[in-house]
């Protein structure tokens, strides 16, 4: 027959042509999921295959939590020049700290005393006081976070990873987002739809309230695999009627797959089937639930797994901060510590880049009295593992904590630093939409080479 | 949308009347609700309390959208990579950019009476009523959220509340001749308040009620994802109309002016009847005006005088796409309805007609169709006629050893494309087979996890995310144009057909229908003719039989309407 002068792939290529179809191949691979063809990426050999991005959303307070300035105190109430920067709302003078900070680690990474757990992991953690934005929204901050975009219709950073790099796992999206209320920013943009992010309710812990349609509550198993082989006969049948098919094969395929990942899911998903000790190890809010399913996610294989502290925007601290920080940070700070030892244990962290963050950080003027507004000028993040050095500040803001000064590490240069750890150039991975080139980065980013080992 | 189509308006009248309709002579009061298409467009929250520098931006962005989605989709021309610069490839200039986002820069959103309404009076409360939101909107965050310098708040929220209390009157007054103002008024909250029906003759707030929506009961599965109640972007006050109420989300001619006179805010002023020329701005940078850049048509594409003159200029440029750029604009729309037809279009990229586009395969097919569907009026029915009842539409599917070795990826179309169904077609083929397809024809959107309406009136909302089932088989995000979806073929897909509430009903459905049927093999037939339109092979009647030993007919059903044969079209 004519036809096996191509080889298989050739032959999808062109029997079916488009993007769309690329996973196509894979599926017949015997890959249950689309990945891209591989020669976007890696570019060079990567130092992580998997990142864990916990996002702090509301924009958690630099000046309380990583970022000592005794300043603050010296001109406690006052409004230096420096610090007279329009925020969202109208605020009033520098309000210092209640918090007292003490060195941690070798590294002697100063922290904050309301993160005790993460201070034990403190030679892990290379933390940024130096990070800027664009904007004082939300919504544009929290756009340009994961999607390297103000604009809204851009893809998201996990996309732009799935695109670039596929995933690892046959029976698994390579982007999740984990939850307690979708979280969001799972659009593939103008990327194609198969690298759009699931997400998954955190509120949730059974993994059929996670992945849509994962059991069948109709059938026994051996009831659905006699129904599927039915219907896999009878698809047989209508090939051979119509001919060689690419889509016609490729369903065959994908309806194999997913009879199998109804039973992988449930084993990787279900976070019940960790022992106690690591259960209470992390704790048991959404966040917690989330950062032990992000440990399960990449040992399966996920690449891109972010983390929400939700619902809502709970660290939008605009009145009693104070009050909301002692409340919000122990589960914060246990399940991330959790986090970072368990998979150092399971030697995991090398090879997962975790970050931490929010849109933006809060201003050291007070709003409101006892609260602290908006903040894109300057504030902290920290990353560990993945090929980041352990134990490290990195970067400064001006003498009140408002706004970077020292190393200034914009949202592009975190991107194109996220990117360069999974091998991954982030100028060279494009997409062409409306008549020209995309990088998640646009124009912009550095790869930060001083935290890297 | 669909009645236009359905009473095939002609293809240039139809976008016109979304981009103009108010400017139209002789347009209806009905023909207004295509101006929800502009009205309805993304929009970024703009926070009262921000700069001008940073919420105008967010305008910019605004206005961008909308020329992307009138240039790429009408035009397949990308005019926005010229927002900073000129365009690196095509010759579209910076200043053309700016012309064309004059025209949205002098195009208001409103909300539009959707009875007759004398003009004067109708302007006069599109302006009062879009004002009265904003203040409302502004007056009641100040007062739950004074901030920290309460006192100039405090004098703020007390002005917006004595303006308020004169355009109120002003309403009063309108709403003599047209109670349906008052009605709305008094139905409808502005944002952060609560309707009077929710609150009790005290004051204080009723207990909620289900709403019939939430009352209608879903299997486990089809309890709305909760991503769907998540703002994926934007958020932010917003209007919503209920659909009944005798208003549009619409668009007037008033130019936009920021407006940051009272202090620690940002307004946007709406100036009725005075068109708003923004000037170029270097380097796309609103912190950089340049030279002034009058309402007008891209310098290339115009024949003879470029600048519009009536009011925003939207009819302007709505007549030229349709004269000046005629022979653009017609190839774009035949190739995307050849593109629907063929799964393959002429240009590989539909929304891209410039030197970084695809060349067409076919460019005497397409110069020739997009000349007749010219010279017959812009006729979208005649154009579907022509392409379905060409020989090369009606050609088989099916693979052929000896063509297949010339021309494999058919570009010479030696066969027809086989196709799979979208999931508009998709899902209706299921409904359909199960006799439970609703086709009222018209009317509001519907939730189609819990509905049986036709799916292409799935309600796509920009403020929350898109139908679970939507997403898995390609819709793309609705804040943004996008060429054509890409198709995918995945395991999520195929769960959603083995295991979803969804496609369970419908093999009940299914099973009851045949139920009466006296033998296994009446029954097989029975849902062979309402599944597939065809009898059943008498080996499809053994394996179905063979099945049938161990299992129930909705079991069976089911895999039907699993196959391949049900999704595919050859």
């Amino acid at each position: 027959m004519a036809i096996d002068k191509f080889s298989r792939r050739e032959a999808l290529k062109c029997l079916c042509g488009g993007v769309g179809m690329i996973g196509l191949a894979d599926l017949l691979a015997g890959d249950a999921f689309a990945a891209a063809p591989h020669t976007i990426g890696p570019h060079f050999a990567p130092k992580a295959k998997h990142v864990i991005l916990l996002f702090m959303t509301g924009g958690p307070s630099q000046v309380d939590l990583w970022d000592p300035k005794p300043a603050l105190m010296k001109y406690a109430g006052q409004r230096p020049a420096t610090a007279d920067l329009r925020t969202e709302r109208t605020t009033a003078g520098l309000m210092p700290t209640k918090f007292s900070f003490s060195k941690h680690g070798k590294g002697g990474v100063e922290m904050s005393e309301l993160l005790p757990n993460l201070g034990t992991v403190a030679d892990e953690l290379c933390v940024i006081r130096s990070m800027f934005t664009t904007n004082p929204n939300h919504e544009q901050a929290r756009s340009m976070f994961h999607q390297g975009s103000m604009i809204l219709s851009r893809p998201s950073v996990g996309s732009w990873i799935s695109y670039g790099l596929g995933t690892e796992n046959k029976n698994l999206p390579a982007f999740m987002v984990l939850a307690p209320d979708g979280g969001g920013f799972t659009t593939a943009g103008f990327l194609p739809a198969e690298y759009q992010g699931s997400s998954f309710n955190t509120f949730e812990t059974a993994p059929d309230k996670m992945i849509r349609f994962l059991r069948n509550t109709d059938l026994t198993t051996d009831a659905q695999r006699a129904q599927l082989d039915l219907a896999q006969a009878l698809n047989k049948k209508h090939q051979d009627t119509f001919g060689q098919d690419a889509f016609l094969e490729g369903r065959i395929a994908s309806m194999e797959a997913a009879f199998k990942m109804q039973f992988a899911a449930m084993e990787t998903l279900d976070v019940m089937k960790e022992p106690e000790t690591i259960r209470e190890e992390y704790g048991s809010t959404p966040y917690a639930q989330g950062c032990l399913m992000a440990r399960r996610l990449v040992e399966s294989g996920v690449r891109f797994v972010v983390v929400h502290y939700g619902p809502g925007q709970p660290w939008d601290d605009h009145k009693e901060i104070d009050k909301n920080l002692r409340d919000r940070c122990p589960n914060m700070d246990k399940a991330s510590a959790a986090l970072i030892r368990d998979l150092k244990r399971r030697g995991l962290l090398d090879e997962t880049l975790v970050v931490w963050g929010g849109e933006f950080g809060r201003t050291p003027v007070s709003e409101s009295g006892d609260g602290r507004d908006h903040n894109p000028y300057g504030f902290s993040m920290f990353m560990a593992g993945g090929g980041v050095k352990g134990g490290m500040t990195y970067g400064a803001t001006d003498e009140f904590g408002f706004r970077a000064v020292e190393n200034r590490v914009s949202i592009h240069d975190l991107h194109a630093t996220i990117l360069h750890q999974l091998g991954v150039d982030h100028e060279k991975l494009t997409y062409r939409y409306a008549g020209r080139d995309f990088r998640l980065t646009d124009v912009f980013g550095n790869v930060v080479k001083d935290i890297l080992t | 949308m669909i009645e236009a189509l359905n009473k095939d308006v002609p293809y240039d009248r139809f976008v016109k009347l979304q981009l103009a309709a108010d400017l139209m002579p002789g347009a209806s009061r009905p023909d207004m609700r295509a101006l929800g298409v502009i009205a309805l467009g993304p929009q970024d929250h703009k926070d009262v309390r921000l700069s001008v520098d940073v919420v105008g931006t967010l305008q910019l962005n605004d206005w961008d959208e909308r020329l992307d989605t009138v240039s790429r989709g009408m035009l397949g021309l990308s005019v926005t990579c010229a927002r900073c610069h000129d365009h690196k490839f095509d010759p579209i200039r910076q200043m053309d950019y700016a012309r064309l986002t004059s025209v949205f820069a002098s195009t208001s959103r409103a909300l539009r009476p959707f009875f007759e309404i004398d003009p004067k009076t109708e302007t006069r409360f599109m302006w009062v009523y879009q004002r009265m939101f904003d203040l409302h909107y502004t007056a009641n965050l100040l007062e739950s959220d004074p901030g920290s310098k309460p006192e100039q708040a405090e004098r703020q929220v007390r002005k917006f509340r004595v303006e308020l209390a004169q355009m109120q009157a002003e309403l009063d007054a309108m709403s003599r001749e047209y109670p349906q103002i008052a009605e709305y008024i008094r139905t409808v909250p502005y944002p952060g308040e609560k309707p009077p029906e929710a609150r009790n003759p005290d004051g204080t707030l009723k207990k909620r009620e289900a709403t019939p929506d939430e009352k209608r009961t879903r299997p486990a599965d089809q309890v709305p994802n909760p991503e769907r109640v998540q703002n994926e972007g934007g958020g932010g006050p917003r209007k919503r109309i209920d659909p009944k109420a005798p208003f549009l989300n619409s668009v007037y001619d008033a130019g936009v002016v920021f407006n940051s006179s009272e202090p620690d805010l940002t307004f946007f002023d709406a100036t009725p009847g005075v068109p708003r020329d923004l000037p170029l701005y270097r380097g796309g940078n609103l912190g950089t005006p340049g030279e002034p850049a009058p309402r007008g048509f891209p310098l290339v594409l115009a024949k003879g005088p470029s600048d519009f003159h009536n009011g925003s200029g939207r009819l302007e440029l709505g007549e030229k796409i349709f004269t000046d750029a005629a022979p653009l604009s017609a190839r774009v729309i035949v190739n995307r309805v050849w593109g629907w037809h063929f799964d393959k279009h002429l240009v590989g990229t539909p929304s891209d007609f410039g030197i970084q586009g695809l060349q067409p395969t076919h460019p005497e097919l397409l110069e020739d169709l997009a000349a007749r569907f010219i010279a017959n009026k812009w006729s979208l029915k005649w154009l579907h006629r022509e392409i379905m009842l060409s020989a090369t539409y009606r050609q088989s599917s099916q693979p052929r050893t000896q063509p297949m070795d010339v021309d494999p990826t058919n570009q010479f179309l030696w066969r027809m494309n086989p196709r799979r169904m979208d999931i508009e077609a998709y899902r209706d083929s299921l409904l359909q087979a199960s006799g439970k397809l609703d086709l009222t024809l018209y009317g509001q959107s519907d939730d189609i996890d819990t509905g049986t309406r036709r799916t292409m009136y799935a309600t796509i909302s920009r403020s929350r995310s898109t139908a679970d089932v939507m997403k898995l088989y390609d819709v793309p995000a609705p804040m943004a144009h996008v060429p054509a979806r890409q198709p995918t073929l995945n395991p999520l897909q195929a769960l959603f057909v083995m295991n979803s509430g969804f496609v369970q009903e419908q093999a009940a459905a299914l099973a009851e229908q045949v139920a009466a049927e006296a033998t296994p093999e009446a029954k097989i037939q029975a849902l062979y003719r309402r599944v597939f339109a065809r009898a059943a092979t008498a080996d499809e009647i053994a394996l179905g039989v063979q099945y049938l030993n161990a299992a129930d007919i909705k079991g069976y059903a089911q895999a039907l309407l699993s196959t391949n044969e049900v999704i595919f079209w050859p």
